[in-house]
This record gives C-alpha cells, sequence and structure tokens, in this order.
C-alpha cells in the first residue's frame, strides 16, 4: 500500500533521472542538544551540521568545542559551562523542578545562540505491570503486554515520554544500565505522538517499530487517572529472574514533544519514500538547530504478572 | 430563420459589411458630377455607383425609380445629392462604408416591441452562445445568452435588427410588426474567407463586459499540437495567462495563486470533482463532444459561486438537428468516435454521443501472458459523452446530458517457489479505479419575450478505489497452509442538485439574471476495509458525511450610458453541515469603460466562498486527493479579488489584454507535514492545518483570432503565498504552484486550404520545492545517556529551492482532404520538440556508491503523434 507501484512503473517506462544544481548555499550551523533534569549538573552537546551534499565522516558530525556557553535560571543567576571534549560542556550546579532556564552560546564562526526553556514538576507512577508472557502484537511482532497507570493533571496540556530501563537485579546505579526498546506505531500527524492508547490492537494495521522512547500528549487522555497499555520489545531481555524491568514516565515540556514527534516522522517518511511534503524538524534554539529542553520524571520497577 | 405562427410579419435580409463611416463626413465622401438636366432616380444612381464606385442596397417598390428628376448640372457632394433625389419620397438613406443603404423610414410607434428568440447554426441547428444582437437604430446592442437566447426592445417601425457571429455571414432583419415577436435566426458559417482561420464566436475582448473571461470554441482546441495525439481541453486553458499548470503533461490547472479544487468545472452545468485520466496526463474531457469551454478568472458575475478561483463552464455539444454526422480519431494511445443528428421527421429532436478508449492494454495484456511474464501491469480509460434534446415548442425545450468515464489501472503478480520438500505460491494483486459520472436535465422554458428560464437537476459523482489482494499457499512436506491480506481503500463525494436559473430583460439597458440552488453533498472521505486470515474483516475511516449547500443570487448587467457598462450583483450562500449553517453575503462588482473607439478599461471585485475542501497529497496530480465537506472545525474558503484591466483592439486583427489582480484566501487547508492519505487509521481532519493564502500578478494577452495565422501570446507575472500558523514553522511560504514567471505562444497557420500547421511553446520558472540544505545529528535524550545519534535533514523553508525552469515546444501539421465520403485529416504532431528534460519530481540521491546529489525526474522527452480523423 505505501508504495505507489503504478507510479513506479510510469516511471521506469518513461521516466529519465537527470541531475540537478537547486544553487542551495549552507552554512554549517551549530547543532544543541541539551536535556536538563533536576538533581542533575546541566550537559550541553554541540556539533557542527553538514551542507547537504557532504558525506559524514567515519567520525561522525564535527564537535565543536570552543563555544561561551552559559545557562541562567528565572533569578537571573548565570552559570558558565565547561567544556570536556567531544563538544560536551558540563556545569556545575544542581538543576531544580519547576524552573526556567536560558542558554546563551558564542562563538566566533556563529551568530548568537538562544533559548530557553521549563523544567516541569514530576508526575508520579501510580503502578507498572509487565506480563512475563509474550504476547502477539500484530502479526509478526511480540512483546510483553504492560501496563502503566499514572495521573494526568488536569489544569494544563501535559506531554509524556515513557522509556525502559533493563536493570541487572540489585543494580545501584539505574540510569547507567541498559535502555529497553518499546513497540511504537508509525508516527502520525494528529499530535498523539508515536502511539495511541490502541497499539497492538488487531484492528489496528499500522506498522509496529521498536524505539527508545514512546512519547504522547494527553490530547487523547482522560485528564485524572490512566491506565495506559502498550507493549515492551524482549530485545535485552534475556531472563525475567535475573533482570529487572524499570519505567521511566518523564514529563516533557512541549518543545521536546515536538522535536521527538517531528525528528521520528521525518525519519518515517525519509525511510517510506512517499510523496509528502517532508516534515521540518521544530527546534526552539534561534540561530541553530537541535533542543534545548528539561524534563522531569518517575521511575518504578514493573511487577511481572504471571 | 423561421416565421413563428400566428404572428403577421414581414421579414426582409440584405446582407451587410460591418465598416461603419459617419454619413456626415462630407469632405471623405466623393464627388458626382451630373451631366443630364433630365434624367431619373435610376440613372442618378447609376451615375452614382459607376462615379463613386458604391454599392446601392434597396428593396425593390421602396420608391419609383422611373421617377423623372431636375437637376442642375453640376458636381455634387455625395449626401447633397441623395437629399435631392429622395427630397419628396418617403425614403430613408445611410452610407454604410462603401454602401449606400437605401429603405423606408422607421418610425416611433405607440408601444415598444420585444424581439425575442434564438440564435442558431443554419448547418447544425446548435446555439451560438454570444451572438450580438444589434438594433440598427440605435445601434445598441445585446449578446444571445449560453442557450443562444436574446431578447431585444425596440421602438421604432420597422424594426430593422443586424445579428452577427464572429465566423458567420451576419444577418440583417426586417421586421414590421406591432407586437412582442419570436424568431429563431439561422446564421451560415462564413464562406468568403476559406483562406482565414476563424475563430469564431468572439466579440471584441474589449467589448466584453466581463473581465478576466477567455472563450475558447472547439475548432481552437482542436487546432493546438496534441499530446499522444490526444487534443485536451484543460491542457489548451493552461497556456492562457494567469493560470500555471501542474507538472510535466499533467491536466491541473492552477488559476491566479488557487488550488486545485478552487476551480468549478461544470460540464452542461455540472460540476466535475476530478477532472484527469491517467494520473492528470489527460482530462476527462473529449474534444469532440465539446462546443465551447469558457474560463473565468476574476470579476466573477454573481450567477457563479461555490469555488474561488475559476470558473470552467463546458458547453457539450447539442448534436446536429439538421443532419446526421459522423467524426472520430485514431491516435497514438486512443480511439474515439462521435455520432450526432436529428431524431425523427420533425427534426425536433437531436442526440449526440461520442465515447473514447485507450487501447495500449489490449496489446501490452496479452503480449505478457504470452511471455509468461510474472508481473503483469495494465492500464486503460474510457469515457462516454451522451447529449440529446428537444424542442417541445418555440417557447419550451429539454436537455438531457450525460458523462462517464473511468480509469483503470491493475498489476497482476504471480510467482511459485519450488525447493525439496517446500513449495510456495504467491499470487498479487492491486489496482487502483476512478472514475466520474455526471446526469444533467434541463428544461428551458421562454415565459415571456422579456423572460427565459431554465430549471435543472443534476446529479455529479466522484469514486476512487485502491485495493490490494495477496495470497500465498504454502505446501511443506505435504501440508498445505495459507495466508491471505486484502486491503479496499475508497473515497466518493456524490452530489444531487436542482437550480433555477432566470434571464430577464426589461429594457436593453439592463438584463437581469437572477436564480437559486440547492445541493446535497455526500461525502465518503476515505474508507479502509482490512481482511486477513487472523484478523476478522474490520472497517476503518471516516464514514459518510451528508451536507446541504444553497445559494440565491441577483445580477444586473446594466448599460449606464453607451460607454459605461455595470455587472452588479450579490451572490448568498449557505451551508449546513453537522451543528453548523455557514453563511456567505458575496457582493461582486464589474465596470466597464469604452475608451476611445476600440479600447475599454476595467475594474472588478469578488467574494467567494467555497463549502467543499479538497485535500492534495501531493503535486503530481493524483486521484487519490480527498474531497472533504466543511465541518463544525473546518470553516468554508474564502476569497476577495480585485482586479483591473485594459483591452484594446489593434490593428490587423490584433486584441491586446492586460489585467492584474490581487486575492485574498481564507480557511485553506494542507495536509499537515508528513501526512497523507494512506494514514488509513486517522481521521482526515486530524490530518490538515487551516491557513491563509494571497496572490498577485499581472496577465497579458495578445491575441489574434482571424487571418491565415491565428493564436495568442500570454505572459503572467505572479506571486502566490500560503500562511499557516503550524506549517513552516508559522512563516510565509511560496505555494507549490508559484511560478513568477509564465510565457505561452500559440501559432496556427493556415499554409493552403488544406494544410495547417500549429505550434505551442510554453516557458515557466521552475516548480516550487522542499529540499534539505544540510544535515544534523539528533539525540532523543534517553535516560540513561544512551547516545544512540540518528542523522536528520534540515528543510529551513518550505517551497524554498526551484526546479529547473520549464520551457516546451509542440509542433503539428494537419493535412486535411475531402473525400467522396465526408472529409478525413492526418494531423502529425512533436510534444516536447527540442527533448527538453522538465522537471516532475526532485530529489536527493544518497547511494553509498556514488556522490550525494540532487536529481530531477523528468517525464517525457519527445513524443512524436499522428492521429487519424475522419468526419461525414
Amino acid at each position: 500500500m505505501r508504495r505507489i507501484s503504478f507510479l513506479v512503473m510510469l516511471w521506469l517506462l518513461f521516466g529519465c533521472e537527470t541531475e540537478f544544481n537547486p544553487g542551495i548555499e549552507e552554512n554549517p550551523q551549530l547543532v544543541v542538544h541539551a536535556f536538563l533534569r533536576p538533581g542533575t549538573v546541566p550537559s550541553v552537546r554541540l556539533n557542527e551540521s553538514q551542507f547537504i551534499l557532504d558525506r559524514i565522516s567515519p567520525n561522525g558530525f564535527t564537535y565543536h568545542n570552543h563555544a561561551q556557553v552559559e545557562i541562567s535560571d528565572q533569578q537571573g543567576n548565570t552559570f558558565k559551562l565547561a567544556s570536556v571534549g567531544d563538544g560536551i560542556y558540563l556545569g556545575d550546579f544542581l538543576l531544580e523542578a519547576e524552573a526556567s532556564y536560558f542558554l546563551k552560546i558564542e562563538s566566533p564562526e556563529f551568530p548568537l545562540i538562544i533559548s530557553q526553556d521549563f523544567l516541569p514538576g514530576m508526575v508520579e507512577i501510580d503502578s507498572f505491570a509487565m506480563e512475563k508472557s509474550l504476547t502477539n502484537v500484530n502479526l509478526d511482532d511480540r512483546g510483553y503486554k504492560a501496563t502503566l497507570s499514572f495521573t494526568d493533571p488536569v489544569e494544563k496540556d501535559n506531554y509524556y515520554a515513557i522509556e525502559i530501563i533493563i536493570a541487572r537485579t540489585g543494580a545501584t546505579q539505574l540510569f547507567e544500565e541498559t535502555p529497553g526498546y518499546l513497540f511504537t506505531e508509525d508516527t502520525k500527524v494528529n499530535t498523539s505522538g508515536n502511539t495511541d492508547i490502541t497499539i497492538g490492537d488487531d484492528q489496528d494495521p499500522s506498522s509496529i517499530n521498536a524505539n527508545l522512547v514512546l512519547f504522547i500528549s494527553d490530547i487523547n487522555l482522560n485528564n485524572g487517572e490512566n491506565k495506559f497499555e502498550f507493549f515492551v520489545a524482549p530485545l535485552g531481555i534475556r531472563d525475567l529472574e535475573q533482570q529487572d524491568i524499570y519505567v521511566v514516565l518523564k514529563n516533557i515540556s512541549k518543545n521536546y514533544y515536538n522535536y521527538l514527534l517531528t525528528t521520528s516522522f521525518q525519519k518515517e517518511i525519509e525511510e517510506e519514500d512517499t510523496f509528502v511534503e517532508p516534515v521540518q524538524i521544530i527546534s526552539n534554539i534561534s540561530n541553530g538547530l537541535g533542543i534545548f529542553t528539561a524534563y522531569n520524571y518517575d521511575t518504578l520497577k514493573a511487577t511481572i504478572i504471571k | 430563420m423561421e416565421r413563428v405562427a400566428n404572428k403577421t410579419i414581414v421579414l426582409s435580409l440584405v446582407l451587410l459589411c460591418f465598416c461603419l463611416v459617419p454619413s456626415s463626413a462630407q469632405e471623405t465622401t466623393p464627388q458626382i458630377l451630373i451631366e443630364s438636366r433630365q434624367t431619373t432616380i435610376a440613372e442618378v444612381l447609376e451615375q452614382i455607383n459607376i462615379q463613386s464606385g458604391y454599392e446601392l442596397s434597396f428593396l425593390e417598390g421602396v420608391f419609383d425609380n422611373q421617377k423623372k428628376l431636375a437637376l442642375n448640372r453640376d458636381i455634387y457632394h455625395l449626401p447633397d445629392l441623395l437629399n435631392k433625389i429622395f427630397d419628396d419620397e418617403p425614403i430613408e438613406w445611410e452610407i454604410e462604408g462603401k454602401l449606400i443603404i437605401i429603405r423606408k423610414p422607421t418610425k416611433k410607434i405607440s408601444r415598444k416591441v420585444t424581439i425575442s428568440g434564438f440564435v442558431k447554426d443554419q448547418a447544425t441547428g446548435e446555439d451560438l452562445v454570444g451572438a450580438h444582437i444589434i438594433n440598427q437604430s440605435t445601434r445598441q446592442g445585446i449578446i444571445a445568452n449560453t442557450y443562444g437566447f436574446f431578447s431585444l426592445e425596440l421602438d421604432n417601425y420597422p424594426q430593422r435588427i443586424t445579428v452577427t457571429y464572429v465566423g458567420y455571414e451576419p444577418i440583417e432583419l426586417e421586421l414590421q410588426t406591432q407586437q412582442d415577436t419570436l424568431v429563431n435566426v439561422y446564421l451560415s458559417a462564413n464562406s468568403s474567407e476559406l483562406q482565414e482561420v476563424i475563430v469564431s464566436g468572439e466579440i471584441s475582448t474589449y467589448e466584453k463586459v466581463q473581465m478576466g473571461a477567455i472563450t475558447l470554441q472547439r475548432e481552437e482546441i482542436k487546432s493546438l499540437p496534441a499530446f499522444f495525439g490526444e487534443v485536451d481541453l484543460l491542457k489548451t486553458i493552461q497556456l492562457l495567462p494567469g493560470v500555471q499548470s501542474g507538472t510535466d503533461g499533467s491536466a491541473g490547472v492552477y488559476v491566479r495563486g488557487g488550488g486545485p479544487d478552487q476551480n468549478l468545472i461544470l460540464l452542461d452545468g455540472v460540476p466535475v470533482y476530478n477532472a484527469n485520466h491517467l494520473f492528470g496526463f489527460f482530462s476527462v474531457f473529449n474534444a469532440d463532444a465539446i462546443q465551447s469551454v469558457e474560463l473565468i478568472k476574476g470579476g466573477f458575475p454573481a450567477r457563479y459561486g461555490g469555488r474561488l478561483s475559476s470558473v470552467i463552464d463546458i458547453k457539450m455539444k447539442e448534436g446536429n438537428s439538421q443532419e446526421f454526422q459522423a467524426e472520430g480519431a485514431v491516435g497514438n494511445i486512443a480511439a474515439k468516435l462521435t455520432l450526432e443528428g436529428p431524431l425523427g421527421k420533425n427534426k425536433r429532436t437531436s442526440y449526440m454521443l461520442s465515447g473514447r478508449r485507450t487501447y495500449l492494454d489490449a496489446f501490452v495484456v496479452p503480449i505478457a501472458r504470452l511471455a509468461n511474464s510474472k508481473r503483469i501491469a495494465s492500464y486503460h480509460f474510457w469515457d462516454v459523452n451522451a447529449k440529446i434534446n428537444h424542442r417541445f415548442s418555440d417557447k419550451n425545450r429539454a436537455f438531457l446530458s450525460v458523462y462517464a468515464g473511468r480509469d483503470k489501472f491493475r498489476e497482476e503478480y504471480t510467482n511459485t517457489i519450488k525447493i525439496p520438500n517446500f513449495r510456495e505460491e504467491s499470487n498479487e494483486l492491486s489496482g487502483l479505479n476512478w472514475g466520474n459520472v455526471t446526469a444533467a436535465a434541463r428544461w428551458n422554458h421562454i415565459y415571456s419575450p422579456k423572460l427565459f428560464g431554465n430549471v435543472t437537476a443534476t446529479f455529479s459523482r466522484y469514486q476512487f478505489n485502491l485495493f490490494t489482494e495477496n495470497d500465498f499457499i504454502f505446501n511443506i512436506s505435504g501440508e498445505v497452509d495459507s495466508v491471505f491480506q486484502k486491503n479496499n481503500y475508497e473515497s466518493s463525494v456524490q452530489d444531487w442538485a436542482i437550480k433555477l436559473d432566470y434571464d430577464y430583460a426589461p429594457s436593453n439597458s439592463h438584463r437581469v439574471r437572477f436564480g437559486a440552488s440547492a445541493i446535497r453533498h455526500f461525502f465518503r472521505p476515505g474508507a479502509s476495509r482490512f481482511q486477513s486470515q487472523l484478523a476478522t474483516d474490520t472497517t476503518f475511516g471516516s464514514t459518510e458525511i451528508v451536507t446541504s449547500e444553497y445559494y440565491a443570487y441577483l445580477e444586473d448587467a446594466w448599460q449606464a450610458t453607451q460607454r459605461l457598462q455595470f455587472n452588479l450583483g450579490l451572490h448568498l450562500s449557505g451551508s449546513h453541515t453537522e451543528n453548523t449553517f455557514y453563511t456567505s453575503v458575496q457582493p461582486r462588482f464589474l465596470l466597464n469603460y469604452l475608451v476611445g473607439s476600440r479600447s475599454s478599461f476595467r475594474l472588478s471585485y469578488a467574494k467567494m466562498a467555497q463549502y467543499i475542501h479538497l485535500l492534495v497529497n501531493s503535486g503530481i496530480g493524483l486521484p487519490t486527493d480527498l474531497w472533504l465537506p466543511v465541518t463544525d472545525e473546518v470553516e468554508p474558503q474564502l476569497s476577495d479579488q480585485i482586479a483591473i484591466g485594459y483591452a484594446r483592439e489593434l490593428r490587423r486583427n490584433f486584441e491586446l489584454s492586460i489585467e492584474s489582480y490581487y486575492k485574498w484566501m481564507n480557511n485553506l487547508i494542507e495536509y499537515k507535514d508528513g501526512a497523507g492519505f494512506l494514514d488509513i487509521d486517522d481521521s482526515w481532519d486530524n490530518k490538515i492545518e487551516v491557513g491563509k493564502g494571497y496572490s498577485y500578478g499581472i496577465e497579458v494577452l495578445l491575441q489574434r483570432k482571424r487571418g491565415r495565422t491565428t493564436g495568442w501570446l500570454g505572459y503572467t507575472w505572479s506571486r502566490s503565498f500560503r500562511d499557516f500558523e503550524n506549517l513552516n514553522f508559522g512563516r510565509k511560504f511560496p505555494y507549490r504552484y508559484d511560478r513568477p514567471h509564465d510565457v505561452s505562444l500559440t501559432l496556427n497557420h493556415q499554409i493552403k486550404s488544406n494544410i495547417s500547421a500549429s505550434a505551442i511553446w510554453v516557458f515557466g520558472t521552475g516548480p516550487a520545492i522542499t529540499l534539505p540544505v544540510s544535515t544534523f545529528p539528533v539525540s532523543y535524550g534517553h535516560i540513561t545517556g544512551n547516545q544512540t545519534t540518528e542523522i536528520a535533514s534540515n528543510y529551513p523553508s518550505r517551497n524554498a529551492a526551484r526546479m529547473r525552469d520549464y520551457h516546451r515546444l509542440d509542433l503539428s501539421i494537419t493535412f486535411t482532404k475531402e473525400k467522396r465520403w465526408g472529409e478525413r485529416k492526418w494531423v502529425f504532431g512533436l510534444f516536447n520538440a527540442y527533448s527538453r528534460l522538465n522537471p516532475v519530481f526532485a530529489d536527493l540521491r544518497n547511494e553509498p556508491s556514488s556522490d550525494k546529489k540532487f536529481v530531477q525526474l523528468s517525464l517525457f522527452p519527445i513524443i512524436p503523434s499522428v492521429s487519424y480523423q475522419f468526419k461525414f
């Protein structure tokens, strides 16, 4: 269905492909990645973008190590971040919830970059359970059916990202354990993220992908208590007796949500090569690319249901 | 000409040339030497003819030509001499060019008389739309309406009117009647200009009240080079200024920055929702079945509504009411046949039946089967136009016209894999079908000599269907298992409508039109059915939506002075959908002021509302585009357009018109980034964004409609932008069909009476496209710090890049030969004569084995065509 075979056939019959120069000129831009969370020091990673016709070197995108990076809080306190190599800049202060943070980057080769985001409060997980046996997700894939309950705050729009951590039993540094994968659907345009509540329903023909993050907006949730069902991919899960499965419920900003939505959507569209308008990735970085964002989170170990 | 029963009238005909010269201009009139004192009127008139070269026109018995005259031997100015000759006679005379018309004087009568009727072609009986009917006494004229009907009020006796239509012999009628009279006027095609090509039916551009309007006749369309040997109406319209085409070969029409849904394409008054065959490479209109088409781009009269950007009013042939006629052609890919003629002995009924079908599949599929090909693809389209009209009386006529057409694409794939203890048979079938059905039943009635009316019932349906069926049979060591999947996707839109249109002429200065219509729309904007051996049959997607649309209008074409004309109107419309009733008040204003003797200045304003939307999936004219209703959330599209123009008739039959416009559009819809019709499990209203648009431009048209060489040169400079809060980061962006420069040149030259050649050259700025300018890493920010980094593309702005400029030359030559049985034509053509690789689509090619590069896909290099046409 996805491939429009008649057009392909027509082009095979008549089509002629020639190289052309659309006259595009692009100077590199700074690419910012910063995901702030409470109780940690801020970390900002800087890369440089590449002209579209240049191939990416085996070492990846160029790191930018000689910028002046500052983060300010809403009280006007400004903190300089130190470069630690590989394009990473670290701060020496702890971030707090329910506060706004401002980014400023100066570099001789690039225009001034500024950005800001709000670090929201935590949304607690009420319960998280996962079945021990694998279930058919669709015609091809099998996963562990999981149920997450949490209370969506009524008073405002909320955006969530759900992640899985596969931890060795008894591990103490949870965030240094292995990331798990979740089954998500093809990204859609109705702002419900990369899934909807009926994921895995037999009636749903969408193709299913295994991803590190599942994200949703509360547009399709009832404000208040929610029971959210999804599937955990078996990748990396070898023995549930020896491994603990944790869920991470991130309360993310709208900037972060839009960034996740558009990046995953662009990837999907480019892979499928359909004749639709390309997706522009939303960024809150002025004069640059990437994302400067903040989130809060809660984690809970899965109760395994036999 | 036909005499109407129970009317005592006398009609006489005089064939005239119409090159008016003021009769009072003595200094430019010849002088006549009279040598004999005693002479007769006949002798003096003979001398006038000999000495001046002027022809004389008079009816026998109007005066006594043997009457003696007593004149001094002298040299007389012609007007003075005519005054002396007829000094005592109840006679008036007039000099028109080199013709002296002598007749009984007209006189004022106590009550005004209305002469009404139809103007028709003598040979075929078809209505002559837009014929000019002129009162000879006042030189005031009116124009016959869409059905050839006219109503002219006269207050002199006898009544003298002239009926003209370009390409036909003009005719003068003299009526001596004291009461309202109904006459049908038959004009004969002009036979005196055999060496000239005459594009019939048009009055000079500057004389038209309507601005932004261009009429094309069938012969004009058929004389241009054809694509694959198949002449196409919409492709001809694309050549007019202000109209942008889509991609190469596409029949898409984009008028003054508007979208493809903003064109009201009417076939005999019925909206056609998808005018494309073969993914847009041909339109559904068979040129052999069409009489004329009128394109209106701005200054819309109040009788039109429901779309923002244009009205393409196509009139199907009525059928020859005088004699049987057949016409056909066999081209590169299609064959067609048109039959028409009278039914019954009294010739009150005529019919037209026209059919067309592509035939490549008839050869390709059998050959593929013979070659045991695993993959067999076939495609064909067909269409049928039929029309029957019956004249119950001089005041009552009825029409029934029907169009049906269908495109069918089908692909089969069969394969068998055999290995020891294993056998797999796969059968895959996919297909795509789409088509329109339209029907109109119309009753014309003349209520009085001043009031003409139409009642029309219409039906229109467009259906699209895409399906795939996969069957797999496995035989593993004798154990047989099977898997099947079936997907079916359907969308459709269907209308039932009734409308009333009235044409009232209270005086020669006012022509009032009024009417109303009610339309019931049934939308099914995309429903899918999914079946497999595992899951139960499931239907999902949008359900049927029913909406109603209503409108009423009133317009007055008002001849305020000899030089100043207005068309003032009001169009009221409304649509009932779900829980909302939308209404719209749309004023229309049009002014035409004659400047000097051959030029005019125009000004117009029109507000338009549109209660349906088209969700366009891509720029390549796919039949998958979805027609959608307004809903509680998705409001009607609205536009305001102002236009200013100037038209002038130049020497050597050239006409020039220049128009400039500015158009604002609201409530436009677009797919969200990345959305497409194949997001089948998502409701359509979740996939759209609503925004604004605006466009502006200048259009220049230089055309020649008479002479051995005819054609036009059109140039448009225009811009069109869209502004959506949630697209392109909220910044305005060029519309997909924004092409600042657009040039089209069409030429048709009559080399000999039996050989003609034509050429088209078009140029357009490269189509706008969204291309990436850079790549950059993206990270999802997993809480574990997992640095899985993916590569993304940076698209800084929508439609910011341009593909290559588009230009193309098409040529054709036609050889005509009269045969005993009728006429045959060989038409040889070259599409894209210098084989320019024009862009259809551009993409970034990123293959590991070669450099990254932008590539553009071109579809059609040089394509020769040959067509054999016959007519008898």
